[in-house]
């Protein structure tokens, strides 16, 4: 979705989040990333500093902080993203700056690390070989008393590779992680940043 | 990167503690994923060798690879690629591989060949394609398998054996390589009848926020070059999207992203074998000889 993002033709103007918009990302973090507390959130994302906002495109809004500097107009750090109504994710350079801020995450093999540097959405296998991970399946049970899933279809996650200390992309669950085990065939989560791609180069706006 | 305020975070850091990141240098990638990169050993080892020799040796050794000079550090295991010359080929490379190719006992006389056409190396090249067949590949820009089908190595191999039958589509593969000979032909023929003088212009475009853009004018004018593979080349090479776009007044320019202005200038005269004489920078509006 980033590919080949460029703020400087890709973004519209930007404008304050408002206070109850911001409150309402950060909830929607918490309810999804179980790691992530509250107080940790409110490190990040302080109230009393709002955060700005670009639209890129017509479905796609960037979340960044704002610095302010003496000698020159503010510059704006990209550390959320939401495509459409989709899950809220932080950008990898925020990831790699807070080794303790645990997003919902999977790990790829190894295998996988080339695919993902190009842009590739991860594959089943991915995950299912040897040195890929993801959460557990049923450690709780839906009111049938069946198994949940450890991730639902539509869940964003951040990826890790085998080997690897810092994350490597962002995508959504295209399937639950019982159908990622159980077909273990085609496209487990589609790609939404990654490593090299146009926001990764983009430090400031 | 920029650490431009000291915000008040680091008050709090127990509950997130912030690190500094290393970026490498030469690509901007956590230097753990370098190895996946096209530079990796031409750029980023000896980049992360000079700022962070501690680091390098850390990563070389959760690789398994023994941490050596700079240039010698091989490919770590994980990518299945053979080990690639440090260098592209300079002209007098090329002209030694072709020669060791079609003609190797008269490798001797590639030195006075030299000379005698210096600044006209791509008449010489284009004469001996003509004469012998396609160029040998510099292994340098052959690092991948899209390079390796290119279609001028398909070329070599049908050359080479003759009698080895092919799995299946013998005739597909015939007929393709007649069109790219013919191509080719047509292509040579109409630089021969003189229609067209040899001037690239090679422009940096600065954009917002310390972004460039590397523009090349004018290589459809250089025999020979087909523009997408020479932008695919340009990309493998800079690490960077590159395309070929069409201009208002109907010529073709090649768009890279980054500020490459005088290594993709040298890399023309380099890999591509065009005159220096041909070869311009455009700095700001004026256009300036590449020597
Ligand atoms: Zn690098």
């Amino acid at each position: 979705m980033f590919k080949r993002f460029d703020p400087s033709h890709d973004t519209s103007t930007s404008t304050q989040v408002k206070a109850s918009i911001q409150r309402s990302l950060k909830s929607q973090i918490l309810d999804r990333h179980k790691s992530i507390t509250e107080d940790t959130l409110e490190v990040l994302l302080p109230k009393k500093s709002p955060l700005v906002q670009y639209k890129v495109g017509s479905h796609m809004m960037l979340y960044c902080k704002r610095s302010e500097h003496e000698d020159k107009s503010p510059t704006d750090e990209p550390v959320l993203f939401q495509h459409r109504d989709g899950p809220i994710m932080p950008t990898l350079k925020l990831l790699h700056r807070y080794p303790t801020l645990k997003f919902t995450q999977v790990t790829v093999d190894k295998g996988a690390i080339p695919f993902l540097l190009g842009g590739a959405n991860v594959m089943c296998p991915g995950l299912t070989n040897p040195g890929g991970e993801m959460p557990a399946d049923g450690s709780e049970q839906d009111e049938h008393g069946f198994d949940k899933p450890g991730l639902k279809k539509g869940d964003g996650v951040v990826i890790y590779a085998e080997g690897k200390e810092f994350a490597i992309a962002v995508g959504t669950m295209t399937m639950s992680s019982l159908e990622v085990r159980g077909k273990n065939k085609g496209i487990a989560i589609e790609l939404m940043h990654y490593l090299g791609d146009g926001l990764y180069q983009t430090d400031e706006i | 990167m920029s650490e431009t305020v000291a915000i008040p975070e680091d008050n709090d850091s127990n509950l997130l503690p912030r690190r500094s990141v290393v970026y490498c240098g030469a690509c901007g990638m956590p230097p753990e994923y370098c190895p996946y990169g096209p530079d990796f050993e031409t750029h980023c080892d000896p980049w992360l060798a000079r700022h962070h020799p501690e680091l390098r040796a850390l990563l070389a050794e959760r690789r398994g690879t023994v941490v050596t000079a700079p240039a010698s550090v091989k490919p770590t295991t994980d990518v299945p690629t053979p080990a690639r010359p440090a260098h592209p080929w300079t002209t007098a490379d090329r002209l030694t591989a072709f020669y060791e190719q079609y003609v190797p006992d008269k490798v001797d006389s590639v030195p006075a060949l030299l000379e005698k056409y210096a600044g006209k190396e791509d008449k010489l090249f284009l004469a001996l394609t003509k004469k012998y067949g396609p160029e040998p590949s510099d292994p340098y820009y052959s690092d991948s398998a899209d390079y390796d089908d290119d279609e001028e190595s398909n070329d070599d191999d049908a050359d080479d054996d003759d009698n080895r039958v092919p799995a299946d589509g013998a005739d597909v593969t015939s007929d393709s390589n007649q069109k790219n000979k013919k191509r080719r032909g047509a292509a040579a023929k109409k630089v021969s009848e003189g229609t067209v003088a040899t001037r690239v212009v090679v422009q940096k475009i600065s954009q917002r926020k310390r972004r460039h853009l590397t523009v090349i004018q004018g290589m459809e004018t250089v025999p020979g070059i087909k523009l997408k593979d020479a932008s695919k080349m340009f990309s493998k090479r800079f690490a960077g999207s590159s395309s070929v776009k069409e201009t208002a007044v109907g010529t073709k320019e090649i768009i890279i992203q980054g500020d490459h202005q005088v290594d993709v200038a040298e890399m023309i005269v380099d890999k591509f074998g065009v005159a220096e004489s041909c070869v311009f920078l455009d700095m700001d509006g004026d256009v300036v000889p590449l020597r």
